[in-house]
């Protein structure tokens, strides 16, 4: 047994930051060099006042008044991404209350990122594989606009804020997992100054949740090392050759980083999702997002098998093949 | 590995360039439409051809393609 995507949504912020908003702040910069380095034309911020768990719950009312009945018959609930309400007790289940969910419901909070979806898939694939869950609602959310520095203009030029839901059944199509982790690059993309080890330092009133950090050399290097490997297992572990997919789906990192690995594998551009002009990097909603936007594209189509990766902070990586 | 093969397969690594356009004595910020993620290129080039991560200073202090060569070669005796 396997899952498969029954319903897939996103929300973006409305406020808009666009280019020349980020030239008009850092002069030095230039418009037309942010797009072509990074891909992006816009990326969104949400406001202090409305935080992640307040975007993934509106990503999911907005679902459920068009399909009520879906309340009564969610017995599942993962919360993937950072910025949670508390330290205790997990997020997820405070949005199953406010959801107004059924109590005969897991719920689970997965700290993750870049790889964030893949997980949530990968646990969710044990859940309705084991029959402790028939229905699963998988959310992701982050707020990297909380974390990052006001100067630090490469950061601003690439991460959004982002939330999205899925939710997810059980089937009998493919659906086998490659995961990694590897702790020692953690240092190279990290929010310091958020957790016990390192608390909050009140004498930086710049920032309220710690402060992203971000070595790019060495996380386009960690990709360029793992993710080739990575997607020539999975086809191996589902049994798949290249040609049987339909459309491959990376965490959209940055354009320029996903160019250089679908050259590297030697994937068509028509099968490779890389496109994050108007949203930027939404970190574990990336994934969702490009599906979304592939079925409302009519790029990709019930029945298409489609390889999912996620690759980035931990060092963490995962990738999974769907059908549609 | 010579200069040649060297030059030959760092140009395959930038989709844009027509065969034959980059040569060992080339600058390689001449590269048409060269930015810092052209660099991170060459990095990851040479990781993965050398098992060798090149350093700021090693990109400020090459101007051709042939000095890259050479620094690369000089790291990996």
């Amino acid at each position: 047994m396997s899952l498969r995507i029954e319903h897939i949504e996103y929300y973006l912020p409305d406020n808009i930051i666009t280019n020349d908003d980020l030239v008009h702040r850092f002069p030095h910069l230039n418009a037309e060099e942010i797009y072509r380095t990074t891909g992006v034309k816009e990326r969104r911020h949400t406001t202090p006042e409305f935080i992640m768990s307040n975007m993934v719950v509106q990503v999911v009312e907005n679902l459920f008044s068009n399909l009520p009945e879906l309340r009564n018959e969610i017995d599942g609930i993962i919360l993937v991404g950072h910025g949670y309400d508390y330290r205790a007790p997990v997020t997820s289940a405070i949005i199953q209350y406010k959801l107004k969910l059924n109590n005969n419901c897991i719920a689970l909070d997965v700290p993750h990122g870049c790889t964030g979806y893949i997980n949530g898939l990968a646990i969710s694939n044990g859940l309705l594989e084991t029959g402790t869950c028939n229905k699963i609602l998988l959310l992701t959310g982050d707020t990297p606009s909380y974390v990052i520095a006001k100067d630090n203009s490469e950061l601003l030029s690439i991460f959004s804020d982002s939330a999205s839901l899925s939710i997810l059944t059980k089937s009998s199509n493919y659906c086998k997992f490659v995961v990694g982790t590897d702790g020692s690059g953690y240092q190279n993309l990290m929010v310091h100054s958020s957790g016990s080890i390192e608390p909050y330092n009140i004498s930086d009133t710049r920032l309220k949740y710690g402060e992203m950090v971000m070595n790019g050399k060495e996380i386009f290097l960690f990709a360029v090392r793992t993710v080739p490997k990575l997607i020539a297992d999975t086809l191996l572990k589902n049994n798949l050759n290249k040609d049987d997919i339909a459309y491959f789906v990376f965490h959209q990192a940055n354009s320029f980083m996903l160019d250089v690995l679908r050259r590297k594998l030697k994937i068509e551009k028509e099968r490779f999702f890389n496109d994050i002009t108007f949203t930027g990097n939404t970190v574990s909603s990336s994934i969702p997002i490009a599906l979304k936007t592939l079925m409302e594209q009519q790029k990709i189509k019930r029945g298409d098998k489609l390889l999912l990766a996620g690759f980035g902070l931990g060092y963490t990586w995962g990738a999974t093949v769907i059908e549609l | 590995m010579s200069i040649e093969e060297f030059t030959t397969l760092l140009e395959a690594e930038f989709d844009e360039l027509p065969k034959g356009s980059l040569t060992p004595d080339m600058a390689y910020r001449d590269i048409e439409g060269w930015s810092s993620m052209h660099a991170l290129i060459i990095v990851a080039f040479v990781d993965m051809h050398f098992d060798l991560v090149l350093n700021t200073s090693d990109l400020t202090n090459a101007t051709t393609i042939r000095d890259l060569y050479q620094i690369v070669m000089e790291k990996t005796k």
